[in-house]
């Protein structure tokens, strides 16, 4: 309470980021909760209509939601666990510091700085059936029929595909962060544990796992959100398609409240996105309570 | 410590490296021979190198595609959103460092909650505030979205801010420095590796944003390079070396941003992941 009295200083300091932060991002978020019990045409403000729940009503009712829903789960289920794994087992391989580790890890980390959107151009391309690279990859190899498979176009592998990009895209930032964890470690816990006769397996499994706890939870968990909140690669590469089978909630949402002219239903699909990242987010504060505690 | 594991073990990790390391620089290798190929090539003999490599294809992508405006675009709208995004939030984190007053610890977790509300959440009635205000189609309604998101870096100055002792200002101020001197010479410089780290991110994150230009920049001549990217390659005008000539002249930039400033972009991602 030093300087509180004689300078209001801070104000001037503060006033820029507040006012931005609360018209174009507080505020809208605001209006999307209460829109979300409303319906209107999205061009007229006179059209607004209270509703109540009702979008909410309809959400459980459409067999679209459930769909994008379900998509979406399995997205995050297999991208999350298969990033978590090959992250780990990438990062412990790379501070083990084989020779050519740098050169290794510069070039996993090459996916971070490309946008999501060349990407997916770049693999929509490779998975083109005729001229891509999989295609005669397939017929190079002796599988004709599977070279002139759509891989973007059959409802069975659009999302699988879209999944495979994924984790080549953010592999590389998940070990980042892994090795960056791995470092943490004090030596001389890995130096005691090795003095005492155990072997690399030991160490990794009951010195650096354990350590590594914190680290992960915040992994599990960006990797969680982001998985939750996939967009661009999939408007990139099927825009949901085909018939459904690649959307998930962000697309739903946007085709609803932007193609299909219902900016209501599409806030209340945004508000259930709110409420699940909401709860990725209480879980992590769970976790990483209860972690100190144990400790 | 790699040396101490076992053959077999050895073998295993290479093996893993380079598979990854592969389907990485795979692609590459596949854009550069494809896009350097004439269309009945790519066609014939997919995986031969080009016989007569055509250079000339990158400046036919780059005209073809209006990479200048695409560039300019992206380049300007994330140069001032990033300057606009580091002068706000280094002023709001320094104040929420170095000063009390009441509802202090209120504003910081106010700042806070935004990292709750990802922009697909607000995406919607964003539009609608913009379009109320007649910014739809200009390049201010992605700026002032991005000047909006201000959460991580806020908590990323005050945290560093508060690192930097405050009897450094307090001894300026017995000098009779004046509040505003204190702020621009003294604290800011002290803390530019935090702005650098903070522009670094940022800029990462603007540059290939996509979801606001998309709904935001409809015409023609605001488009960034990822709209512009997604434009060129849906058109069925374009041949396929085109297509992948423009892909690489899409990605080579950042690349080589990348590997000039592979360290501070490394930590800076890093630093910004685990602070928040």
């Amino acid at each position: 309470m030093r300087r509180s009295g004689r300078s209001k200083f801070y104000i001037w300091l503060l006033l820029p980021a507040f006012f931005f932060y609360t018209v174009f991002w507080m505020l809208p978020a605001v209006v999307a909760f209460l829109s979300s019990f409303t319906q209107w045409n999205g061009v007229s403000l006179a059209s607004i209509r209270w509703v109540g729940l009702a979008n909410y009503a309809e959400l459980f009712n459409d067999r679209w939601f459930w769909n994008a829903l379900r998509n979406n789960l399995v997205f995050v289920a297999v991208v999350v666990s298969s990033i978590v794994i090959l992250g780990m087992t990438y990062a412990l391989i790379l501070n083990s510091k084989p020779r050519g580790h740098s050169v290794f890890s510069t070039i996993f980390f090459i996916p971070i700085v490309l946008s999501s959107v060349v990407i997916g151009l770049l693999f929509t391309q490779m998975l083109s059936p005729t001229v891509g690279l999989v295609g005669p990859a397939l017929s190079a190899i002796g599988m004709p029929e599977a070279a002139n498979h759509q891989w973007l176009g059959s409802r069975d592998t659009a999302l699988p595909m879209i999944m495979v990009v994924y984790i080549w895209r953010e592999l590389g930032f998940a070990i980042l962060l892994l090795i960056a964890g791995l470092q943490t470690i004090p030596k001389d816990y890995l130096e005691a544990a090795r003095i005492d006769g155990a072997t690399p397996w030991d160490i990794t499994r009951y010195v650096t796992l354990p350590l590594m706890r914190p680290i992960l939870t915040v992994v599990i968990v960006l990797a969680t959100t982001n998985a939750f909140l996939l967009f661009d690669l999939v408007i990139v590469m099927t825009n949901g398609g085909p018939f459904h089978a690649s959307e998930v909630l962000s697309v739903f949402m946007y085709s609803e409240a932007f193609l299909k002219g219902n900016p209501g239903y599409g806030t209340a699909i945004a508000m259930l996105l709110f409420v699940i990242i909401l709860c990725v987010s209480g879980l992590q504060l769970a976790l990483s309570g209860r972690g100190q505690k144990a400790n | 410590m790699f040396k101490s594991l076992p053959l077999i073990v050895r073998i295993g990790a290479y093996l893993l490296l380079s598979i990854l390391a592969l389907s990485i620089l795979l692609p590459f290798a596949w854009m550069i021979a494809t896009a350097l190929k004439t269309t009945a090539e790519i066609s014939q003999s997919p995986f031969s190198l080009p016989a007569t490599p055509n250079f000339g294809v990158f400046a036919e992508a780059w005209l073809q595609g209006d990479f200048t405006r695409l560039y300019l675009n992206s380049l300007g709208i994330t140069a001032i959103a990033v300057t606009g995004i580091v002068a706000c939030c280094s002023a709001a984190g320094y104040a929420l460092a170095h000063f009390e007053f009441r509802a202090k610890e209120a504003l910081f977790l106010y700042f806070l909650a935004g990292m709750m509300i990802p922009p697909q959440v607000i995406l919607v009635p964003s539009f609608k505030i913009m379009a109320t205000l007649g910014l739809v189609n200009s390049y201010w309604s992605v700026i002032l979205t991005y000047f909006a998101w201000v959460p991580f870096a806020i908590f990323f100055f005050r945290a560093y801010f508060a690192g930097i002792p405050r009897e450094l200002a307090e001894a300026a101020r017995v000098e009779g420095i004046s509040e505003w001197d204190i702020y621009l010479r003294v604290m800011l410089p002290l803390a530019s590796p935090a702005m650098a780290t903070v522009a670094i991110v940022y800029f990462i994150w603007i540059f290939n944003d996509f979801m606001w230009p998309l709904v935001y920049l409809n015409d023609q001549s605001l488009r960034t390079v990822t709209l512009g990217m997604m434009a060129f390659q849906g058109s069925h005008a374009a041949l396929m070396n085109l297509k992948v000539a423009a892909l690489l002249v899409a990605t080579a930039p950042p690349l080589i941003i990348f590997l000039i400033f592979r360290r501070q972009i490394q930590s800076g991602l890093v630093e910004g992941a685990l602070k928040a």
